[in-house]
């Protein structure tokens, strides 16, 4: 079969679709991908773009009046290699600086690196202790941390000359228990996996936490770059053991009320994975987290009979539930429903428009990404990956199907390598 | 009283003990030996009051057997007799313990006895003034004791010069061994008084204004009990003579009782016996005031090796035994290196616990003090010993040297000047005697070098340095260290002062209690803060600090020096000597 006969048969399936079957069978991606996605960004993007025409917006243009002071924790595990570059390229970068590294335990030369930077540079702590967990690691930094705002750096990650500068502005306004960081890819042109994930970066860490932060429900701040009342976190008594630490310590934060603001400018490169095996691993701790917090930790939060029950509160957790848990279930009973229902044959045409909605959502957000982006010239080279973006989703809603199940029915995450063992026995398992 | 009579010659024994049967005012009993080594175990079994030695060999042999005899244990006063022995040995034979010592061609069987007691008499009142506290209601009774058993009868006493008409004495001089003028004669200066009240004033200003008195029994009785009684407080002070013109030894001997040093009759009116007396008297003085010094371990004669020997009574003697084995000897030069030109071949003649009788071969140049002798051991080893040249008998072959071993305190081998030590001045860490004289002595063999350490030292001054974990920014020492706690569970990381709740553990952040550390918890001491420069740090730097500046450096910056030791294979005298015997 030619490409041409495959695209007439294609168009023609498509014309003879009556419109309530067409909607029937789209109702997934409407309801839940395009809205989630495409319509939000939308909406975002044409709200802004209404006050960029009324000259009353004020995005991008953030006043850098507060400067508090800052302890910034940099807790890693065997990150010799990288650390030096990290701690050289932020030095400098804000005038009220403390700098603590935590060494959680490593066997390379982590300590040796820290050390070094610290004999050069005065107010640095160096922190060694025996591995404990990224949680124990920051808490320890937490103890010695003498800033009014404690920010948390992965070892690997760099900053933005102003990044530091950026992310504490919105912690001016009291009501701001924290703010986060825009994480992008460093290494994206390393080969097609994370130029996959530079892609969804932009679209999920970028795009999507700045309509989270508009509709006030973002709830993370990703534990490679975060901004955190110091004074907070002491009467919280710091992060508790992941994985996933960086999720809970947000919801911690939303249940006394408090704000969490997203930071585009606030720009920290991080090395993504790089391997197919590595990628799957990460993301299955990202997913265990779902079940872990939204479901068993904090689901007080979405109770409406507790005191912790918010409004915006229960939309998070709403939207974690069907877009994290109840989607990607769904998904599979609903390709087996279309399997079953027009046959493996049947199903290429519904397929293949499945396809061509999955990319025409993608060029949509490119489009409002690159809207927003202070680095259009680079961000629109992502273009590239967009024929491939559907399928990667697919690899994605798998890994997030297998991660759930396996937190669901097994606490995977309490056996995870992330936490060494004799903490990962001592604490609770939710 | 019971009396030990050493002499080699029976003969002559037997007219002693003949003329002393007939001195009749005592209940004695006399001991006789004919070999002063059979002698020395007797004196060491027996308690004799005192001891009679008379022999007819030379001064050389005469003194040597003499030593040995007030060298052991329990040695009672001794009395010697000598063939001819001029003044200065017998002065020199009194200096080295010896009571009495008479010229046998000038003594009677009771002159002997007479001095006998008397010797007797002055170790009991030496020891009796030891303790001895007057007590001022006693002061008029013994007085008039005193006055009461003095002699009567009247010297023929010249106010203006008590001595005048009866000897001349002015000219008689003296020689005291001991100090540091000796080989001076000292000329006697001759004070007179016309009573004993004005000799007491005198004293009472300064007791140690005169070396000697000189006192006719006629003053005595001149003057009052009281004043006889306050002289009894001087005699400790300064040898005290006393002359009668009594025949008989009953008023000499309880003169010697009251603490008199000595007592002079009518037979002893020569100016001669007065002078030698002086002598005795004063020498005897001073060898027990050298022996309470050395007793009481103070002074400035503690060192005096001579002292020493004579502070202690309960020595043992040393025998010397037949050795001849070869021995080599290694003079030591003044700076401690070894002599190389003086080294020679010698071969032992006897040993004892004391010492080594060498030959050395002849010799053009006069032989060192200090000598390093190595001596074949009964194991085949040679073992080696410090000792010094205490007498040379130039013979045809060479040399005959009596060595004597070194006392610990001056052993050159003594470890402490092996090992090495922190030079108290320049806080250097070095044995006190030169590394390099040390090493010559290593090269002959006799001592063995070995690394006793690496150490680090100052860069300024090469001084040793205390090394200890200072602030990596400033090197203060002076750190505060912070312990936290993590609590496993819930993560928490806090002081761990946070964690002290009610004597119980229990974490501030879950409230989980009664923790166990390793289980529940670990401690991290993973920070401080100098106290100098307010640095925060985990990990301290090490830093040295000199001992000698001050100067305060990173540990890697001071220079590492390799410490030596020394070791010697040290004689074991003992066993040479058991060997040898």
């Amino acid at each position: 079969m030619s490409l041409d006969t495959m695209w007439n048969d294609w168009t023609y399936w498509l014309s003879s679709m009556p419109p309530d079957s067409l909607v029937w069978l789209l109702l997934p991606l409407i309801v839940f991908d395009a809205t989630r996605y495409c319509f939000a960004a939308l909406t975002v993007w044409l709200t802004d773009v209404w006050h960029e025409l009324q000259h009353t917006s004020n995005t991008n243009h953030l006043a850098r009046s507060y400067c508090p002071s800052v302890s910034l924790i940099v807790a890693g595990l065997n990150e010799g290699d990288s650390l030096q570059g990290t701690l050289e390229r932020l030095w400098g970068t804000y005038p009220r600086l403390q700098i603590i590294i935590v060494d959680d335990g490593s066997t390379d030369n982590m300590a040796e690196v820290a050390r070094a930077f610290a004999k050069n540079h005065q107010g640095t702590i160096v922190i060694s202790k025996k591995r404990g967990g990224k949680s124990s690691g920051m808490n320890a930094g937490l103890a010695y941390a003498t800033g009014e705002i404690t920010i948390v750096l992965d070892a690997d990650s760099e900053l933005s000359k102003s990044a530091i500068w950026d992310i504490v502005q919105p912690l001016a306004d009291p009501a701001v228990g924290a703010a986060s960081g825009n994480v992008r890819v460093r290494n994206g042109s390393t080969n097609l996996v994370t130029r996959l994930q530079q892609y969804e970066y932009l679209r999920s860490v970028f795009l999507g936490r700045i309509v989270s932060s508009r509709l006030g429900i973002l709830g993370i701040v990703s534990g490679a770059f975060g901004a955190f009342r110091t004074e907070l976190l002491r009467q919280m008594g710091g992060w508790d053991v992941g994985p996933g630490e960086d999720e809970d310590i947000v919801l911690r934060i939303r249940k006394r009320g408090l704000r969490i603001e997203f930071v585009p400018q606030a720009e920290c490169y991080t090395d993504a994975p790089t391997s197919w095996k590595v990628l799957t691993k990460q993301r299955r701790r990202w997913e265990w987290a779902v079940v872990t917090f939204e479901s068993r930790k904090h689901i007080d939060m979405a109770n409406p009979l507790n005191r912790h029950f918010r409004l915006d509160n229960f939309f998070l957790f709403a939207e974690r539930w069907i877009f994290n848990l109840l989607l990607p279930l769904w998904f599979w009973v609903y390709l087996i429903w279309l399997f079953c229902s027009l046959g493996l044959s049947g199903c290429v045409y519904p397929g293949l428009l499945f396809y061509v909605l999955y990319v025409l959502g993608d060029v949509i957000q490119l489009l409002v990404i690159l809207w927003y982006s202070p680095h259009r010239g680079r961000d629109w080279r992502c273009i590239a990956v967009l024929p491939i973006m559907p399928l990667y989703q697919f690899y994605q809603r798998l890994v997030t199907t297998l991660a759930i199940v396996e937190e669901m029915l097994s606490r995977r995450s309490f056996r995870d390598g992330f936490v060494p063992e004799h903490v990962r026995n001592a604490t609770w398992h939710w | 009283m019971n009396i030990l009579y050493i002499d080699k010659n029976r003969h002559e024994a037997r007219l002693l003990h003949s003329e002393l049967l007939g001195y009749r005012g005592l209940n004695w009993n006399l001991s006789h030996c004919d070999d002063y080594r059979e002698a020395i175990d007797a004196i060491e079994q027996t308690m004799f009051a005192t001891i009679l030695f008379r022999s007819d060999d030379s001064f050389d042999i005469f003194s040597l057997e003499l030593r040995e005899i007030l060298q052991s244990a329990n040695c009672p006063p001794v009395v010697a007799i000598g063939q001819a022995l001029n003044e200065d040995q017998q002065l020199r034979l009194v200096l080295e313990g010896l009571d009495e010592c008479l010229n046998q061609a000038e003594t009677t069987g009771v002159d002997v006895m007479r001095r006998l007691r008397m010797a007797e008499l002055r170790r009991s009142v030496v020891q009796k003034h030891a303790a001895f506290i007057l007590d001022e209601d006693d002061e008029t009774m013994l007085g008039e004791a005193f006055l009461a058993s003095s002699h009567s009868q009247r010297f023929n006493f010249d106010t203006n010069n008590p001595l005048e008409s009866r000897m001349q004495v002015a000219h008689v001089s003296y020689r005291t061994p001991l100090v540091a003028d000796d080989g001076n004669d000292l000329p006697v200066t001759l004070n007179a008084f016309d009573s004993l009240e004005s000799l007491l004033e005198l004293l009472q200003e300064d007791a140690c204004r005169f070396d000697a008195l000189l006192l006719e029994q006629s003053a005595f009785e001149d003057a009052s009990g009281e004043a006889a009684n306050k002289l009894i407080r001087y005699l400790s002070v300064i040898p005290s003579i006393v002359l009668t013109h009594e025949k008989s030894d009953f008023s000499a001997l309880s003169y010697l009782e009251r603490g008199y040093s000595d007592c002079l009759i009518a037979r002893d009116d020569s100016a001669n016996d007065v002078a030698l007396a002086i002598r005795k008297a004063v020498i005897r003085r001073r060898r027990n005031l050298l022996a309470s010094i050395s007793k009481q371990q103070v002074g400035p004669n503690v060192n005096d090796r001579r002292t020493k020997v004579r502070s202690s009574p309960n020595r043992r003697r040393h025998v010397r035994f037949y050795f001849q084995q070869p021995v080599i000897a290694i003079p030591i030069l003044p700076d401690g290196g070894p002599d190389h030109a003086g080294r020679c071949e010698a071969t032992s003649i006897d040993i004892s616990l004391r010492g080594i009788g060498l030959e050395i071969p002849n010799r053009d140049q006069l032989p060192r003090r200090n000598w390093i002798l190595g001596v074949n051991q009964p194991n085949g080893t040679i073992g080696y010993v410090n000792g010094f040249l205490r007498r040379i008998n130039y013979v045809e072959q060479g040399m005959h040297a009596g060595m004597v071993f070194q006392s610990k305190d001056d052993d050159f081998f003594v470890p402490e000047r092996l090992q090495p030590r922190i030079d108290p001045r320049t806080k250097q860490l070095d044995t006190p005697t030169s590394s390099k004289q040390l090493d010559q002595w290593a090269e002959l063999g006799v001592l063995t070098k070995y690394l006793v350490q690496k150490v680090r030292t100052c860069p300024e001054c090469t001084a040793v340095c205390c090394v200890a974990n200072g602030c990596s920014q400033c090197g203060a020492f002076h750190l505060q260290f912070h312990d936290l706690i993590h609590h496993f569970a819930c993560a928490y990381v806090g002081p761990a002062a946070e964690f002290e709740h009610h004597q119980i553990t229990q974490c501030p952040k879950c409230r989980r209690s009664n923790l166990v550390v390793g289980a529940d918890f670990e401690i991290i001491r993973s920070k401080y803060t100098c106290l100098s420069c307010d640095f925060h740090g985990d990990v301290t730097t090490q830093v040295g600090c000199c001992l000698n500046c001050r100067l305060r450096f990173p540990l890697d910056l001071g220079p590492e020096h390799d410490v030596f030791g020394y070791d010697v294979e040290r004689l074991d005298i003992l066993a040479v000597v058991d060997a040898a015997r």
